[in-house]
């Protein structure tokens, strides 16, 4: 079972260190450090290249998920997993909403580290980094050996007109959510998961912004939820 | 109201040489080509037309199928030309543009006219006809396009959408210019719908690059009453001559019969009635010339195709399917093997319904309902669709509940009852395609724009502040999200890709990407998005969005010559497994189309009277059927015991009355509202009921709407009680509550998808080709709500809306009849009645939500997990 450390936070017994966020945040509190994964800034200028008329948004999103984020848990640096922006082909206001955001941490004394994710271009980013034992990189390429933290894969738990982004954890496995809500979404429920994540049995655990639940393991739900 | 004469007589007042023979309109050479062709001499739709097109009137000319109506409408033109030629005075250029609906219809009026044109070329002893025809639509190869437009055609023969992507090209603009005449074909089918709209704002954009305003000539099958089609066709500011020919002496009325597919004491069987389905399709296509069997369904089509290909001696190529998905060079092919007689029978679902010439079929087999007396006659007429032929026709009814759909059809098509069709007011996102497409070709004044549209028929009554409003979204003007987060304000753009610019009055388009985004997703047409079917992680095909969004867990169907069993559908893709199971079949009986307003009052009358003389007796009731309907004695019983089982179960619903049933499901209660009303008003109502118990009990709850009812779920714990029922169907705040109950489904964010679509705020097909992954699902789930967000009263919001409570939804018939205070009787049962299972089919339930996502996750988890609480 787990054990709760602090408003709204998840501690699930095997992660020693890392509380989970109802943002889609792993924390880890000792450390003063958050990860997200998946944000994907610019995807409505990304839709926008390809000709749609919509209202922006993501920036404005992002910012108010970190405000309650910030206001749960005190933190002096925001790991991006990877996945910070939609598109890797040159955009001036994508790389304006960037710009934003990292002032904006700044201003908050957040210190941004930007790990470089499929969808990123090149900026020079780290693909992986290291924390408490952990290895932290995007998951496109796979999870590699030991304590892995990655987000690429969007995990939702997914049922009749309720889509809830969701954490996929095991001893030596934590998948992120997306924080962007435009990612259509992983089932963990009864699709088939990618196979590097079939190393270890994973549990979900689900939210929609404002508590997390443990869902248990993700290889009893399908049973339940067809 | 446009002005109108109507000559529903062919010898009114004075007769006229003319009158007398109308051949003498004609100069020599065609009235000899004719007169040996047509040794019979004109139909009345011909001798009626052909004046009125010569003296240049707008005319509507509503005449049955097979009454030559093509040569109707071109021949006094093409009369026209050809003395222009003998006088010499001929000269290139475009004259006459004629535009039908269906793209097939082109080609075969193509066809049709280079016949006559070729035998009157020969008659004049000319290498090749003076009077020239070119066909444009979206399958034109582009070195075609290219001759068009360098040397246009007398006669141009198109589509709604590629005259709306010829209007807005400017090397068009002069070409317009000469012509004199707009034949709009199957009229009538487009005055509810968009594309009819998109249509008449083109006509009009096309007439203003007139020299002078073109004749109108507008075809209609029967409609009833033929003004608002005439209304239609010319707009409110000209008039309109209004030709009802007759049909042509000799030619008999319909003959329209009803065939049961049940057999009276054996229960519901699929396979069985199937079988004898196929059995009887087999005898009609062995009995007759041709057969076309109308199956509603695309999957229904593919399944009857397949099983009488395996069974029929004339052999498997005497039978193919015609649908919509199928490739058009396939379609094209099917039809002219129909023509030229080497198809014994086709198979269809819809898409054979309007004007193709199929030739020599000559029976007409409709397997289930098709929903109205307009549609029935119009697929009863595509047999026989030639001068002097028998219109033969058969609807197969499947279950009882069909039996009685099906005798009140038949009665209605044999009476003329045609339904009034309701004219599309103003659509928005048509108005914003056609705003994109004018300013892609011209700069445009904003006043000129507003009044242009305004003399076409959709958007006469279209307000000035609607037409600014969108404007401004196209150009990218309006409310962007309150509190939105702009660290330097007015650094980024209101909307991602405006359209249009627009200053002091004057508007165009802002860059050639946008004229190619134009030109790559022009039309209203909503082409529906397909799913890819996975079997064991491969796939092996694809299915129509709308259909696999019906589908429920268990449910079968075939792809590929396989039976499939459906598992669910995650975003774009269906997860299906192989089935093993005895049943092959689709379900057919839950496809069936939802019935027009009228027939559904005829079927409540039908049912009430039948229930009447129940009480008489059942001898009283079998004569009625029998004597009274043409039942045969068999599918009269089916009928008595549908009856009676629902009398001995729980209570035939009291005369214009309600009854209101209720029996345990899986979890919770099924509340099954039978309602002497259509589907529309039954929705309205529905929604209205479900909001009021959603709210009461905070739980979700599922709602299935159908012709005569609807059924509410309920979870567990939530029940009703008869006293409850007066404050749930309370005629106060109706309205309100209906709205309600739409904002907690899902058909309001599903309508959006299709108005941002035609409105091109989202892109059908985006610049790249492609659909992106996640595709038009995210318009749904995400754009909606957040354009309701930022702009609650945007145009498109507005346009949903008035789609959904104008079109879909009849709320003044539900009020109307809550206010006339009906009788209401309750009945608590141990499972669904007689009556329930034959109307209400609930396959198609709505989740409506009324539980917040977080209580729902919430039970979710005390579901899966099984701890009563949570953490929190």
């Amino acid at each position: 079972m787990t054990s709760v450390s602090a408003p709204g936070l998840l501690s699930p017994p095997e992660l020693s260190g890392w509380s989970l966020a109802p943002e889609g945040a792993a924390v880890h509190l000792a450390e003063g450090t958050a990860v997200i994964a998946d944000v994907h800034l610019g995807y409505e200028w990304a839709r926008g290249s390809r000709g749609d008329c919509i209202p922006p948004h993501s920036l404005r999103e992002t910012v108010s998920k970190l405000e309650t984020l910030l206001s749960r848990v005190s933190i002096t640096r925001l790991i991006i997993a990877g996945d910070l922006v939609e598109s890797a082909g040159p955009c001036a206001r994508t790389a304006n909403d960037v710009a934003s955001l990292f002032s904006w941490l700044k201003a908050r004394g957040v210190e941004a580290v930007w790990i470089r994710g499929n969808h990123d271009p090149a900026r020079g980013q780290p693909t992986a980094c290291e924390l408490d034992g952990w290895r932290i990189s995007h998951g496109d390429r796979g999870l590699g050996e030991g304590k892995s933290m990655i987000g690429h894969h969007h995990p939702a738990l997914k049922t009749a007109g309720l889509s809830a982004p969701c954490f996929l954890v095991g001893h030596e496995t934590i998948v992120l959510p997306a924080f962007s809500p435009n990612s259509a979404g992983l089932d963990v429920g009864t699709g088939r998961l990618p196979r590097p994540l079939h190393r270890e049995p994973l549990r979900c655990v689900a939210g929609l912004g404002e508590e997390l639940l443990d869902f248990g393991p993700i290889a009893a739900l399908a049973a339940k939820l067809l | 109201m446009p002005r109108q004469r109507s000559v529903r007589e062919l010898s009114s007042g004075e007769p006229s040489a003319i009158e007398n023979d109308p051949l003498a309109l004609l100069s020599a050479p065609l009235r000899d080509w004719f007169s040996r062709d047509f040794p019979d001499g004109p139909t009345p739709a011909q001798s009626l037309a052909w004046p009125a097109i010569k003296s240049g009137e707008n005319l509507l000319l509503v005449s049955p199928t097979g009454t030559g109506k093509t040569l109707a409408a071109f021949l006094a033109i093409l009369d026209g030309l050809h003395r222009e030629h003998a006088a010499g005075t001929l000269r290139e250029g475009l004259r006459c543009v004629y535009i039908s609906p269906l793209r097939s219809l082109g080609y075969d009026i193509e066809r049709n006219l280079t016949g006559p044109l070729d035998a009157i070329r020969r008659e004049i002893r000319l290498e090749r006809s003076p009077v020239t025809v070119g066909v444009r639509t979206g399958d034109t190869s582009s070195s075609v396009r290219k001759g068009l437009r360098t040397r246009p055609p007398h006669v141009l023969i198109t589509t709604p959408e590629s005259l709306s992507l010829l209007l807005s090209q400017s090397a068009w603009h002069e070409i317009w210019r000469g012509v004199e005449h707009l034949i709009l074909d199957e009229i009538h089918a487009l005055v509810p719908t968009k594309r009819g709209a998109d249509l008449m704002a083109s006509a009009e954009r096309l007439s203003a690059r007139c020299a002078r305003d073109p004749a109108r000539v507008g075809l209609s099958a029967t409609c009833n009453p033929a003004e608002p089609v005439a209304a239609f066709l010319v707009g409110p500011s000209r008039s309109c001559r209004v030709v009802v020919a007759p049909a042509p002496a000799g030619n008999k009325p319909p003959d329209l019969v009803v065939a049961s597919l049940i057999r009276r004491e054996e229960a519901h069987h699929r396979g069985l009635s199937y079988g004898r389905l196929l059995k009887k399709l087999r005898h009609d296509i062995g009995n007759n010339r041709t057969t076309i069997v109308f199956a509603n369904t695309r999957a229904l089509t593919e399944k009857i195709t397949h099983d009488l290909r395996r069974t029929l001696d004339s052999g498997s190529a005497s039978v193919a399917a015609h649908h919509s998905a199928l490739d058009a060079s396939r379609r094209r092919e099917v039809e002219s093997a129909l023509k030229s007689g080497d198809m014994r029978a086709v198979v269809t679902s819809t898409s054979l319904e309007l004007g193709v010439d199929i030739g020599t079929a000559d029976l007409t087999s409709m397997v289930g309902l098709p929903g109205s007396t307009s549609r029935c006659l119009q697929r009863v007429g595509r047999a026989g669709h030639r001068v002097g032929a028998m219109t033969r026709g058969v609807i197969y009814a499947a279950t009882a509940a069909e039996l009685a759909g099906a005798v009140v059809t038949v009665e209605a098509a044999l009476a003329g009852r045609v339904e009034p069709l309701r004219p599309i007011n103003s659509p928005l996102d048509v108005l914003c395609q056609q705003l994109i497409g004018m300013a892609s070709g011209d700069e445009w004044s904003a006043d000129g724009a507003f009044d242009l549209l305004r003399r076409s028929a959709p958007f006469a009554s279209l307000l000035r502040a609607d037409f600014d409003a969108c404007l401004d979204f196209l150009a990218g003007d309006l409310a962007s999200p309150p509190g939105a987060f702009e660290p330097e304000p007015g650094a980024a753009p209101k909307w991602t890709a405006p359209r249009i610019w627009k200053s002091r009055g004057l508007f165009s388009v802002r860059n050639r990407r946008v004229i190619r985004w134009f030109w790559s997703n022009v039309g209203t047409i909503t082409s529906e998005e397909s799913v890819r079917v996975l079997v064991d992680g491969r796939e092996i095909g694809s299915l129509e969005g709308n259909y696999a969004e019906r589908l429920q867990a268990g449910d079968q169907f075939v792809l590929d010559g396989r039976t499939l069993k459906f598992g669910k559908l995650d975003g774009f893709t269906v997860i299906a497994q192989p089935s093993d199971g005895e049943s092959e079949l689709p379900r057919w009986s839950s496809d069936r189309q939802s019935l027009s307003a009228d027939l559904a009052h005829a079927l409540v009358a039908f049912r009430e009277e039948a229930a009447r003389l129940l009480t008489e007796g059942a001898s009283a009731l079998r004569a009625w059927l029998i004597e009274g309907h043409g039942l045969e004695p068999d599918a009269a019983g089916v009928l008595e015991d549908l009856l009676s089982a629902q009398e001995q179960l729980s209570e035939v619903p009291p005369r214009g009355g309600l009854l209101v049933e209720e029996w345990p499901g899986d979890e919770g209660f099924s509340y099954a509202f039978h309602v002497p009303l259509a589907r529309s008003a039954c929705e309205a109502l529905g929604r209205a009921v479900s909001a009021r118990m959603g709210r009461r009990f905070g739980r979700d709850l599922a709602l299935a709407v159908a012709d005569l009812g609807f059924t509410i779920r309920t979870p567990d714990a939530a029940r009703i009680c008869p006293g409850d029922l007066p404050a749930l169907l309370d005629p106060r705040n109706l309205d309100d509550d209906i709205l309600d109950g739409l904002d907690r489904g899902e058909l309001l964010a599903r309508r959006f998808r299709h108005v941002a679509g035609t409105a091109m705020m989202v892109l059908r097909r985006p610049d790249g080709g492609k659909t992106r992954v996640g595709g038009m699902l995210w318009v749904s789930n995400r754009l909606y709500p957040l354009v309701k967000a930022s702009c609650p009263e945007h145009p498109l919001l507005r346009e949903t809306r008035r789609e959904v409570l104008e079109e879909l939804l009849d709320s003044r018939a539900a009020i109307a009849w809550i206010e006339s205070n009906p009788p209401i009787r309750f009945r608590s049962l141990d499972g669904p009645s007689p009556f329930a299972v034959a109307w209400i089919d609930a396959s198609g339930a709505e989740a409506l939500r009324f539980e917040t996502p977080r209580d729902a996750l919430r039970r979710l988890h005390a579901r899966l997990v099984g701890t009563g609480g949570t953490p929190s």
